[in-house]
């Protein structure tokens, strides 16, 4: 009997352990390199995120077949990239580790980018960002293919000197089943009703048919008939995670970013500018402007009544309401990944009810790239080139916005990534890292990042149609995405937004609310439990937090 | 061969005789033993490489970092310079603001407060019965050992999953097929959700407190229950009279460090939501940990004034209950 129980408790074990080890997800494709001393090497370190590696494996085989005959080092000719990607590889921890680790160069997210220069971590990398990429066969700079606020953010005034780059771009929004669409006719079209993807579509938020919109809902309104729609056909509207709600909180930036445009966006971030959408709300949800309004710090707060927050906000209660979410939607057992698997698996497993949309962010469809691998081995019409998902239009809050802003989106460009060069690189090696830097940056690799990863990079560069031709369906819409909106990047060297980078302003965390005197964090968990309560009550509460944080405004 | 045998030992008796004119010589005439060190210096020096490490360690990681966090309270960071000012009582003004402008601290308070009092009045007593149980091998006692145990030894968070994919999704299904009645997750519903956080810590909380007790009641005299079972003594009353009153020392000093564990319990927080736990189930420790996680260095200042803060609430706290319970407990020697 002992025996038989001490037989049993050891299995339990195993299969415990077991399961601890599938719990790490897998990620067991970390550089496996050996050393080779004819070659220089560079060491790279990633963060294991939804990117994954495959870019950086396909730069190092380009960079490496380039420079193959090439001697950086005495005694040595070519050179060998080093990849290591680890989990940890970003924020505050990134910025103590890398006081002691090897690696040169870090292609990463959440970084807060003073406290890493005071750290001392980030080497001087001025003279390849200004340098034109001339031994790249380019004419232009870095620093040219960046946005005019990427360089005044990067650029230190104090020095005038540049220690990161940006990297990927991500947003955040609906990722919408397009075959699911197809099959069950869910696009608007034209002269009302609902038609499949060859029908005659509607004009889109963008107001203009022809355009890449075309067939999406152009409100909040028309979003809304269809998640009616998308119920009545059995099919589950919506999911988001329900142990990161900020998912669904994300979907309420991007609305809120739309609704106000680039230059209101961006005070955000600047605190310095004219705010002219804020507004005071009445239960009835009517909104009264409060003019045209003079943002300093003094009276920061004031952006937390920003008319794109309450329709933002709007949005989501109205999300909430329409019950058209998945009942795992907040649940903690479904994380971002089983989301991803819920999604992806949903139409095609006998026994569920297809999902027809997910809140997620652009990067995705890499995190879910073992779900798709693991869906093709039976169906090769599953795996991720072959599925046609897209990254959805934003609906619009009002008919007045259709084709706003030139009818293009805004959105905010999520998570403060950056690549930069760690500054204990021997100095002998400096010049090969950072030439390694400049390669990554060529049009041609960044063509590259883009059709591998299926996210842009915060530059301006193009992708042709054959280009595109070579990415998912889903990297083409997220293309398509940045091709037709104003990209908002999130860094200013206000001492404010400074300040508060870590905590209040970083884009996870811009939703928190003092509702009455109780603190909430997620709109979408506020209105489950408060049913009954106006878009205002979330509104004002945002507005009051916002003065808890930076002082009443005066 | 007798050649060789002769000679052999011919060597070996002027060896002989050699060793016995040194002794004739020098035998009783050796010189005192003259010491390079006296006793006293090499137990000092023993001593001194003993302890040096983890002095030092003592002295770099705790005092050296203690004090840094307490002058740190008092500083402020201005990130463009990179440079430190002194900020006077800034930052505690600013946590009183925060503590005034929404009841956020307060109810991390009592959650806090709550998950500590739950411990004593539940958790405490618990480990305390099923310690004796095992203890006194009654009938199961290894089943419960290993019941008991298996938390410690699992993975945390292969331990969460199971429980909230327990409670979240096998609990309401249960429901709905039993009962026929639709609830929600244990989790999932915001009104149980802290409870059953709460559950889980007491649950997993078992495998030190039984560790500790066991080995608390192990060490009373087998006399001592023997005599007591000869006088008629039920295993009840053996386990308030004898048992309880024997190990109170061990119990004083769980129920002491729990008390400084108020500021720090994280109640697994982190591993049921990682960085999105709602409000509604903050606790202090996790307060801590989440704000620390993802502040820049322009927050620390800010933090270091919590962490004093809390330390001026649980110093003298801990210091009462120790008081409290010399004063209360029962005179006994722990064997």
């Amino acid at each position: 009997m002992k025996k038989l129980a001490m037989i049993l408790a050891l299995m339990l074990l195993a299969a415990t352990a077991a399961l601890s080890l599938a719990g790490c997800g897998g990620h067991d494709d970390k550089n496996t390199d050996k050393v080779d001393s004819t070659r220089s090497q560079i060491y790279a370190g990633i963060m294991d995120g939804g990117w994954g590696d495959a870019f950086l494996v396909s730069a190092k085989g380009k960079f490496e077949e380039k420079y193959k005959d090439v001697s950086f080092e005495d005694g040595k000719t070519g050179v060998q990239v080093m990849i290591d990607k680890q989990r940890t590889y970003n924020g505050v921890i990134l910025r103590e580790s890398m006081k002691t680790t090897f690696n040169e160069i870090f292609f990463t997210e959440n970084i807060n980018y003073y406290d890493f220069i005071n750290a001392g971590v980030l080497a001087d990398i001025t003279d390849v960002v200004t340098a034109p990429l001339t031994e790249f066969g380019e004419t232009k700079s870095i620093e040219d293919k960046m946005y005019p606020e990427e360089k005044e953010f990067l650029k230190r005034k104090s020095d005038n000197k540049y220690y990161a780059v940006p990297f990927v771009e991500p947003y955040s929004g609906i990722i919408y089943d397009a075959d699911l669409f197809d099959s069950y006719g869910f696009y608007l079209g034209k002269g009302g009703g609902y038609v499949n993807a060859a029908g005659e579509k509607s004009a889109g938020p963008d107001g203009q048919t022809g355009t890449w919109d075309d067939g999406f809902p152009a409100t909040y309104d028309e979003f809304f008939d269809l998640v009616d729609y998308i119920d009545g056909s059995s099919v589950v509207p919506i999911i988001w995670s329900g142990q990161y709600p900020e998912y669904a909180s994300y979907v309420g930036t991007s609305l809120w970013t739309d609704y106000e445009g680039p230059a209101n966006t961006r005070l955000n971030f600047t605190f310095g500018g004219t705010a002219d959408n804020l507004v005071s709300a009445d239960a009835a949800g009517n909104l009264t402007p409060l003019g045209p309004t003079e943002i300093g710090e003094s009276n920061a707060a004031l952006l937390g009544k920003q008319a794109g927050r309450f329709y933002g906000l709007d949005f989501l209660r109205r999300l909430v309401l329409s019950g058209g979410y998945h009942n795992l939607s907040y649940s903690p057992t479904l994380s971002h990944t089983n989301t991803q698997q819920e999604f992806l698996y949903s139409a095609h497993m006998s026994g569920k009810k297809p999902i027809a949309m997910m809140c997620e962010c652009t990067w995705w469809e890499g995190e879910a790239t073992p779900v798709f691998e693991e869906m093709a081995v039976n169906d090769a019409s599953l795996g991720k080139k072959a599925r046609n998902l897209g990254f959805m239009p934003l609906p619009k809050a009002t008919t007045a916005q259709i084709g706003s802003n030139g009818g293009k989106q805004t959105l905010m460009q999520l998570n403060e990534n950056a690549i930069f060069v760690n500054s204990r690189t021997a100095p002998a090696k400096l010049p090969l890292v950072k030439k390694f830097l400049q390669f990554f940056l060529t049009d041609a690799m960044m063509v590259n990042f883009t059709q591998v990863t299926g996210n842009p990079l915060g530059y301006n560069y193009t992708l042709t149609e054959a280009d595109q031709a070579a990415m998912s369906p889903f990297g083409r819409s997220v293309w398509a995405t940045k091709m037709n909106s104003t990209i908002i990047y999130t860094g200013a060297d206000s001492a404010l937004y400074l300040n508060h980078q870590g905590d209040v302003l970083n884009t996870r965390l811009m939703w928190d609310a003092v509702i009455g005197s109780t603190s909430y964090r997620f709109p979408v968990t506020y209105y489950k439990n408060n049913s009954t309560q106006p878009t205002k009550a979330y509104f004002d509460g945002v507005g009051k937090y916002y003065a808890n944080i930076f002082g009443e405004p005066k | 061969m007798m050649k060789k045998e002769k000679h052999t030992r011919m060597l070996s008796g002027a060896v002989y005789d050699l060793r016995v004119a040194l002794h004739g010589r020098f035998a009783g005439k050796r010189k005192p033993n003259r010491k390079f060190m006296s006793k006293k210096t090499k137990d000092m020096i023993f001593y001194t490489v003993l302890i040096a490490f983890p002095i030092a360690q003592f002295a770099y990681f705790y005092v050296a970092v203690n004090v840094n966090s307490v002058l740190l309270a008092f500083k402020s960071y201005d990130i463009l310079s990179g440079a430190y000012g002194f900020a006077g009582f800034s930052n505690f003004i600013n946590i009183f603001k925060e503590f005034s402008g929404s009841n956020l601290m307060a109810k991390t308070a009592v959650n806090s407060l709550v998950a500590y009092a739950v411990g004593l009045i539940a958790g405490v007593p618990l480990a305390l019965l099923f310690s004796f149980y095992i203890t006194k091998k009654f009938p199961g006692h290894g089943f419960f050992k290993v019941i008991l145990f298996l938390p410690s030894i699992i993975s945390a968070i292969v331990m969460v999953v199971l429980f909230k994919y327990f409670v979240d999704r096998l609990y309401p299904e249960f429901m709905l097929r039993v009962f026929h009645k639709t609830v929600p997750g244990l989790l999932t519903d915001s009104r149980s959700a802290f409870a059953t956080v709460l559950f889980y810590s007491i649950l997993v909380g078992f495998g030190t407190g039984v560790l500790v007790y066991s080995g608390a009641i192990a060490r009373i005299p087998a006399s001592l229950t023997e005599a007591a079972k000869l006088d008629g003594i039920t295993s009840l009353r053996e386990f308030w009279y004898i048992t309880l009153p024997l190990i109170f020392p061990t119990i004083s000093t769980f129920l002491i460090v729990g008390v400084a564990g108020i500021f720090t319990n994280q109640l697994n927080l982190f591993s049921f939501f990682s960085s999105s736990a709602e409000y509604e189930v903050y606790t202090f420790g996790y307060f801590l940990f989440a704000q620390t996680a993802y502040a820049g260095t322009a927050n620390y200042p800010r933090l270091a004034a919590y962490g004093l803060l809390f330390t001026l609430v649980a110093a003298p706290l801990t210091f009462g209950v120790k008081k409290l319970l010399e004063k209360l407990g029962p005179e006994a020697t722990e064997f």
